[in-house]
């Protein structure tokens, strides 16, 4: 069987279950015209390069997938996809003439996909957390200022540097 | 030694003033006896001590030559000191090495490092290899070797596809 790699970008405003959706019935696609489903790769969202249908971002999508040669996965792939309004462009790539090993390769996919998983998660908490940490020390730093000048506006630092000059 | 007298004898175009007849003020320029090509002068020791570019060296070397050199027509073809000719291979090596310096040789860095990928999903990595208005690089620049440059130039075109690279920008 040959490997193939479909890398497709999802309008950004598509909520998640939309493009959960529309992952399975590409899976399910692959499965039913004699493909094999490999991995899934959800790189996220990234800026475009350049404008698509007024769109400066997109959601990437990476599905790898087992065919027969000329088989019929990559074209009913392809076909639903150009009719598929929520998708702005898609590319597919033959990875690997011929695999040998099906099983092997499955094992050793869905392994990378679940490290990929394992990594999105990780970088999804720690963004999380940073997040947490950065609006604490704004809301510390906010309370600081308050407590130290309420009065006055935000600048406290400048506003005092220039009071003593004027002394 | 007598370095004065040697200056002296060269603007004359005489003979080394030292006191056996030696040719004192060799070197390239009024060099009598100086080199042991042009030498009637010096055997190969008396043609060292001639060598000196200025006069007021050489008089020490010309004791050792016996007879009077043929000043004459060392100044017609412009004589050659040893000393003169190993600075001459010298500028010759350094003019060699500068050349070299600017055509240092490139090495594929794909053939360099074998598990270097090429990834079309990776524009990061690609960039390398386009210029700030995204045009492909040359691979006289790059230095890439021919198999990988086209492998680059596929993964440049399929990353503009995909909008992860850019098929011009504007620099202003």
């Amino acid at each position: 069987m040959r490997e193939y790699e479909t890398t497709l970008i999802v309008q950004p405003e598509i909520s998640d279950e939309g493009r959960e959706t529309l992952v399975q019935k590409l899976d399910g696609l692959v499965a039913s015209h004699g493909g094999v489903r490999l991995a899934l790769d959800d790189v996220g969202k990234r800026k475009l390069a350049y404008e698509i249908r007024k769109f400066q971002k997109g959601h990437y999508l990476t599905l790898q997938y087992l065919d027969q040669p000329k088989g019929a996965a990559v074209k009913e792939l392809e076909r639903q996809l150009r009719i598929e309004e929520s998708v702005l462009r898609f590319l597919t790539v033959m990875i690997n003439p011929e695999v040998a090993d099906i099983e092997a390769r499955k094992v050793e996919a869905a392994e990378q996909e679940r490290i990929r998983k394992q990594r999105a998660a990780e970088r999804a908490a720690r963004e999380a957390e940073e997040e947490r940490a950065r609006e604490a020390a704004e809301r510390e730093a906010r309370s600081a200022a308050g407590g130290f000048a309420a009065a006055r506006d935000e600048d406290d630092a400048d506003e005092d540097a220039s009071d003593e000059d004027e002394e | 030694m007598n370095g004065p007298g040697d200056e002296r004898d060269r603007e004359r175009g005489g003979f080394g003033g030292d006191d056996r007849g030696g040719f004192g003020g060799g070197g390239d320029r009024g060099g009598f006896g100086g080199g042991d090509r042009g030498g009637f002068g010096g055997g190969e020791r008396g043609g060292y001590g001639g060598g000196g570019d200025r006069g007021g060296y050489g008089g020490g070397g010309g004791r050792f030559g016996d007879r009077g050199g043929y000043g004459d027509r060392d100044r017609e073809r412009g004589p050659m000191g040893p000393k003169a000719r190993l600075r001459a291979k010298a500028r010759k090596k350094a003019r060699k090495a500068a050349k070299k310096m600017f055509t240092r040789r490139k090495v594929c860095r794909f053939c360099a490092d074998a598990n270097l990928p090429i990834d079309y999903k990776d524009p990061k990595a690609l960039k390398f290899f386009i210029t700030e208005t995204g045009k492909m690089i040359p691979r006289r620049i790059s230095g890439n070797c021919a198999r990988h440059q086209r492998s680059v130039t596929v993964a440049v075109k399929r990353a503009r596809q995909l909008a992860l690279m850019p098929f011009v920008t504007s620099v202003f």
